[in-house]
């Protein structure tokens, strides 16, 4: 039941991310979903457990965009992989706030991360295939770029906060409560 | 070695599958996959665009409540002229008729419309694609002009699926189109500046472009018909010591709120 859940909230973050944030946010200031989510199933689950998530939530990521099919998937992972030898972040979990800024910092970076691959994988695609589009957003920083990162850093906040609720009988503990 | 463990090695054999189905994508594979996931997606993706929309516009619409006011006054004095416009147009048109009459040319086509909604925005770009409804199915081909009500562009077909397609916007560098400024008929590049406005480059330093003037497509090409609206000309950038000039452009459309879209499919 709760990879059905895991599943279905994917399924909606995709949705959110290609047909609503659009509505309510200025172009170029439409946080990433996904990072966040990347970021929350990393520190809950790790990074064996969360590959197979990652990859269909990158798949579904390149689905919704004009990229190869591949491109967003292996971005995520990586991304995914770099998270996970952070393990650091996952010893403060008991201490709440301050687990809430590590990880308001861990999905910031993150988003600026996923951009910085994202654009070096666009640019070995080109060598081999001249269609593919860049997306120069690193031509483009100023007001815009750092609201969107804030707005992916705060996302990981809700994100974080429904992914964890799927490990029910895990042996991961929350903040404040005992096993 | 510890690099060598079983979390980094399934790693970097993942990386490298991966890299591979990049490679395979390259070749146009993905197309078919892609278009099975939108065909299924896309009426979940539509409703929540539709009811996303509407909430838009209530919350707009209470925030705006102070601005209605001023806003229809001007409206009104607007459409008072517009009235007056039609008018002359109707004559103007009417004359056109009788002279194409006389010369024996050929009347105007009409386009030949498809109606689609937009259903997803790039959100992860620079946000200059819009996803749209309809696809190969509905008979919409790559390089089809789309427009808004009254002939406004807002951008080309960018890559179809069997029932949806990439439409990329003006406001995208990868966008642009041949134009032309109707008042003095010259010609240049109509581009996108990485989604946040549109400019008209290469327009010859012998032309004369104002501000106000109209930009337009100009048909050259073939790929888009002629006479579309793309906006009005902002700050004309004419430097002695440059090849071009280069002008801004102001689109009438809010490229953000598209709800509804028309493929122009013969013309």
């Amino acid at each position: 039941m709760k990879k059905l859940n895991l599943f279905l909230f994917i399924l909606i973050l995709f949705i959110f991310q290609y047909s609503v944030l659009g509505v309510f946010f200025h172009i170029g200031r439409i946080p990433n979903l996904f990072v966040a989510l990347v970021v929350s199933l990393a520190i809950i689950f790790g990074f064996e457990k969360s590959l197979g998530w990652t990859i269909f939530a990158g798949f579904l990521l390149d689905v919704g965009s004009t990229w190869l099919v591949g491109s967003g998937i292996l971005t995520l992972v990586v991304i995914l992989w770099l998270i996970d030898k952070m393990k650091a972040i996952t010893e403060f979990r008991s201490k709440r706030y301050l687990f809430a800024v590590l990880l308001f910092l861990t999905a910031g970076v993150s988003g600026i991360a996923f951009d910085i691959l994202i654009e070096i994988i666009f640019r070995i695609e080109k060598l081999f295939s001249p269609d593919v589009a860049s997306l120069r957003h690193f031509s483009v920083i100023g007001k815009a770029y750092v609201l969107k990162t804030a707005y992916t850093a705060f996302s990981v906040i809700p994100v974080y906060f429904f992914a964890r609720k799927f490990p029910k009988r895990s042996g991961i503990f929350l903040a404040g409560k005992k096993r | 070695m510890k690099f060598f463990s079983r979390k980094n090695t399934k790693f970097v054999s993942i990386a490298i599958f991966l890299l591979i189905v990049v490679f395979i994508s390259s070749r146009g594979a993905d197309n078919p996959v892609r278009g099975t996931a939108l065909w299924i997606l896309n009426p979940f993706m539509k409703t929540f665009r539709i009811f996303s929309g509407g909430t838009h516009g209530f919350f707009q619409f209470l925030g705006s409540i102070g601005d209605l006011k001023d806003e229809n006054e001007k409206l009104v004095k607007e459409n008072q002229q517009l009235l007056a416009e039609i008018a002359r147009l109707k004559d103007t048109a009417e004359e056109n008729k009788i002279l194409r009459t006389e010369l024996d040319l050929l009347p105007k086509n009409k386009f030949d419309l498809e109606a689609s909604f937009v259903i997803g925005q790039d959100a992860l770009g620079p946000g200059s694609m819009i996803l749209i409804d309809k696809g190969v199915n509905a008979g919409i081909k790559e390089g089809m002009a789309v427009i808004v009500s009254n002939g406004i562009l807002v951008g080309k077909v960018r890559q179809v699926f069997p029932d949806t397609a990439n439409v990329i916007l003006v406001a995208d560098q990868e966008g642009a189109v041949n134009g032309e400024v109707l008042e003095s008929g010259a010609k240049g590049i109509i581009r996108g500046t990485y989604g946040l406005g549109t400019t008209m480059d290469m327009i010859s330093q012998a032309e004369v472009v104002k501000e106000g003037d109209t930009a337009i497509t100009s048909g050259l090409g073939g790929g888009l018909p002629r006479g579309l609206f793309v906006g009005k000309i902002g700050q004309v950038d004419q430097s002695e010591d440059k090849l071009f000039q280069q002008a801004t452009i102001f689109s009438s459309v809010d490229l953000t709120s598209l709800k509804v879209v028309f493929v122009v499919k013969r013309f």
